[in-house]
């Protein structure tokens, strides 16, 4: 023992603030994870079933989906909810957010957040994902647990996960979106089909003959499939040779462009000559390439005569036309997304694909005061063909309800829904006979519109009145693609 | 089109210059205080979101809230600076503290603006863009060259012409000597470390209005950043300039020579680099000292 009299180890106040802050971190991340364990492990109550979502929650594109999912869950719940053995249970959602839709988030995310919701949050079963690279990584994870998990938006590469090893691991998977199996065919036909469309809604406006055609896919795995090696090594290539393209450019865009610009890229493109350049995107950082697009000025020398191109194909963030700058394209491309024409699934304009598909539209948007996005309907129908599996299946039991959920034949707005040997969604899309898909374009007066094209051979939509074919809309101050001034004028839809 | 040539030209000028404006803080912070700030091309990331919480979440006017976001830039940089200095003063702590700075920043970013996808903020320039030798070229990158350029100049001017001046070159050579003929290098030190801050804040101003905010946006103007100050010779601002052309003209040489090779400009960029660094360490900057 030190005598009184010796002097105490000073203790300089840097230390003291260092300990103090130290101490406060540590007891403030260890409450933190107390407090999780302590909600998480409560969500799986009794009669509640809990399915974990990991999504993008940080951009409209995940929002959307859970939109969806609310939508299905609150509908499913206040009708009773689900009946299993006898004892109403009712859907819980709990998300987790994997932010997977911007690229450069890593996949580990995805992983982290699986294995939270199961291992942590005790989810009865797993609904969600969007990169294929991100689901493609989690699907080991829900495999390994036993857990059902359905997918949505990610495609590439599922299939073959369920199919090598069915019994152990593969079973749990399932594919709640379109696959594409046939994707580069459907891909090759949807140039031909959106041009159509467009010369029919506007022949006075439409003059140019479209032959010299630009590939730009984003730098994603499930563009790999079409835009394979680039250039003639496309598998996209001969398609496109094959329905009357001329093929000038085929090739992946970058997510981030020397010095923020892709002027130097369309530079490239309009010394090709380039009249129509074909986009493939589903990501955050085609607002950029379009507004880019409608900016650049293609002058009178270019070897496509000074016009610009059209602008059309699969762009994901087109489809968003909410009330702020976050979520509406319009908005997000300043007004240049007037000159692309993109396709999306029904719903998400208010045209269908049967009786169910305008009363969920209506309900989204009187919900969410928004569009259902490109995989709303989907996700939306697969809370209620769950609930038909579980009920069957009288189990909550992911094993229980596989076999079921695999005989599923549930006619929802999305059309009848089956899934194959291999868990791929089989989706009776009629009246669209080979493209599940339908037309659109944004218009000067900043709306939304359907674009469709007597190459669908079926035209017998069900719209709601201000789309319903036959209709006029006018248009004031129309600026065709090529920069002219048409002004006002009235087009038949 | 005029050939392939008037696209490079062009393009290979305004993003040089571009490029200038944005590696210019990073290689003056070095060229001064000898130490990597791995942190600055986060403050690009800060200034871009704080104009559009400013302008676009509080509705201030436009001009003020860019005013508001140099600052704050200047404030986290300033910050960022003396913590590493306190707490990791020797070059290679001070290069990884720097580092975590910027991935922490990046991660409170994300978490406190959800890393929203479609944040964009108002552009101070008219959009529609215009021919030069036929060449569709936007008005941001031509009003940010000559910004870029200007404040080549004037930063030339202040170094080599001012007493300021020779009392920063003095600190840059020998701080401590420095020290003892009572230059107050610590005050020098903060005087570099505001106008780097602000530096790269300015580029934020120019560049972002063309661009999507992410969390993450900072990490291309770092590499820019970096690249450019590895050719001109780390710390060299003098040649700053023919460092950022040399790394734009082999970018767009390759991209229209090649323009179906979707990286191969990015893949050349870096090899420029690495070829300086194993080649000519001292950049271009060190070819005339070396001979």
């Amino acid at each position: 023992m030190p005598p009184p009299s010796a002097k105490k180890p000073k203790i300089s106040r840097m230390t003291a603030a260092i300990i103090v802050v130290v101490v406060l971190v540590v007891a403030g991340v260890g409450g933190y994870f107390a407090y999780r364990q302590l909600t998480s492990s409560s969500s799986s109550s009794a009669n509640t079933i809990t399915v974990g979502m990991p999504l993008p929650l940080n951009s409209i594109i995940g929002q959307d989906l859970l939109n969806a999912a609310n939508l299905a869950v609150s509908q499913i719940n206040s009708a009773g909810g689900v009946n299993v053995n006898g004892t109403s249970y009712q859907y819980k959602i709990v998300t987790y957010d994997t932010e997977e839709a911007d690229p450069s988030i890593p996949i580990a995310n995805g992983v982290s957040g699986v294995t939270s919701l199961i291992t942590q949050s005790n989810v009865n079963f797993l609904m969600g994902g969007y990169r294929s690279d991100v689901v493609l990584a989690e699907l080991p994870i829900a495999a390994q647990y036993h857990k059902l998990y359905i997918t949505f938006g990610a495609d590439t590469g599922i299939s073959t996960f369920v199919g090598t090893n069915y019994a152990t691991t593969g079973k749990y998977i399932f594919n709640g979106f379109l696959n594409t199996t046939n994707q580069n065919a459907q891909y090759g036909a949807l140039p031909v089909f959106l041009l159509q469309a467009y010369k029919e809604r506007a022949t006075t406006h439409f003059t140019t003959n479209i032959t010299n055609i630009a590939v730009l896919g984003e730098q994603a795995a499930w563009t790999q499939a079409t835009i394979g090696t680039g250039g003639t090594g496309s598998p996209l290539y001969p398609i496109l040779k094959s329905v009357g393209f001329n093929p000038v450019y085929i090739n992946y865009f970058p997510l981030s462009p020397a010095g923020g610009s892709y002027d130097s890229l369309l530079t490239t493109l309009a010394g090709l000559g380039t009249q129509a350049i074909y986009i493939l995107a589903a990501g955050t950082e085609t607002p950029l390439l379009i507004s880019n697009y409608g900016a650049f000025n293609w002058g009178a020398d270019t070897a496509s005569g000074g016009v610009k191109p059209l602008m059309l194909g699969a762009d994901v963030m087109s489809e968003y036309n909410g009330s702020s700058s976050t979520n509406n394209y319009w908005q997000l491309t300043n007004h240049a997304c007037a000159d692309e024409m993109t396709f999306g699934w029904g719903p998400t304009l208010p045209f269908a694909i049967n009786s169910l598909s305008i009363p969920f539209y209506n309900a989204y948007e009187k919900a969410y005061g928004l569009n259902p996005g490109f995989a709303d309907g989907f996700i939306y129908s697969a809370f209620f063909y769950l609930a038909n599996a579980i009920e069957k299946a009288k189990s909550l039991s992911s094993d229980a309800v596989i076999p079921y959920l695999a005989q599923t034949n549930y006619t929802g707005p999305m059309g009848v829904v089956q899934f194959s040997s291999t868990h791929g969604l089989i989706v009776n899309l009629a009246p669209w006979p080979s493209i599940p898909a339908f037309g659109m374009q944004w218009h000067q007066d900043g709306k939304l519109y359907p674009l469709w094209s007597s190459l669908w051979t079926t035209p017998n939509f069900i719209a709601a009145d201000t789309f319903a074919p036959g209709s006029t809309t006018s248009f004031e101050n129309y600026e065709e693609p090529n920069g002219t001034l048409v002004g006002d004028f009235t087009v038949a839809l | 089109m005029a050939g392939i040539l008037a696209p490079i030209v062009v393009y290979g000028t305004l993003f040089g210059l571009t490029y200038v404006l944005i590696a210019l803080g990073f290689t003056l912070l070095f060229g001064i205080s000898r130490v990597l700030n791995l942190a600055y091309g986060a403050l690009y990331m800060v200034t871009a979101y704080m104009i559009y919480y400013f302008a676009v979440e509080l509705g201030f006017n436009l001009l003020l809230s860019v005013a508001i976001a140099i600052a704050i830039a200047i404030g986290v940089g300033v910050g960022v600076f003396l913590i590493c200095v306190r707490f990791a003063p020797d070059p290679l702590r001070f290069l990884i503290v720097s580092f975590m700075f910027a991935l922490l920043l990046q991660y409170l970013f994300t978490k406190y603006f959800g890393g929203q996808s479609g944040l964009i903020i108002p552009g101070l320039f008219p959009v529609k863009e215009i021919l030069i030798f036929d060449v569709s070229v936007s008005p941001v990158y031509l009003v940010t060259a000559g910004v870029a350029l200007g404040l080549l100049i004037v930063l030339w001017l202040w170094i080599e012409w001012t007493q300021y001046g020779r009392t920063i070159r003095a600190t840059a050579e020998d701080p401590e000597t420095a020290a003892l003929f009572g230059i107050g290098v610590r005050s020098i030190y903060l005087v570099v470390v505001v106008v780097s801050s602000a530096l790269v804040a300015i580029a934020a101003v120019l560049i972002v209005p063309a661009q999507e905010l992410t969390p993450t946006m900072w990490i291309e103007p770092f590499v820019i950043a970096f690249v450019v100050s590895v050719i001109g010779g780390l710390g060299k601002f003098k040649w700053t300039l023919p460092a950022a052309f040399l790394l734009s003209f082999s970018q767009f040489i390759v991209q229209f020579e090649y323009p179906t090779s979707a990286s191969l400009s990015d893949i050349v960029a870096f090899g420029v680099a690495i070829g300086f660094i194993v080649v000519l360490p001292q950049g271009i900057g060190g070819i005339k000292r070396a001979h």
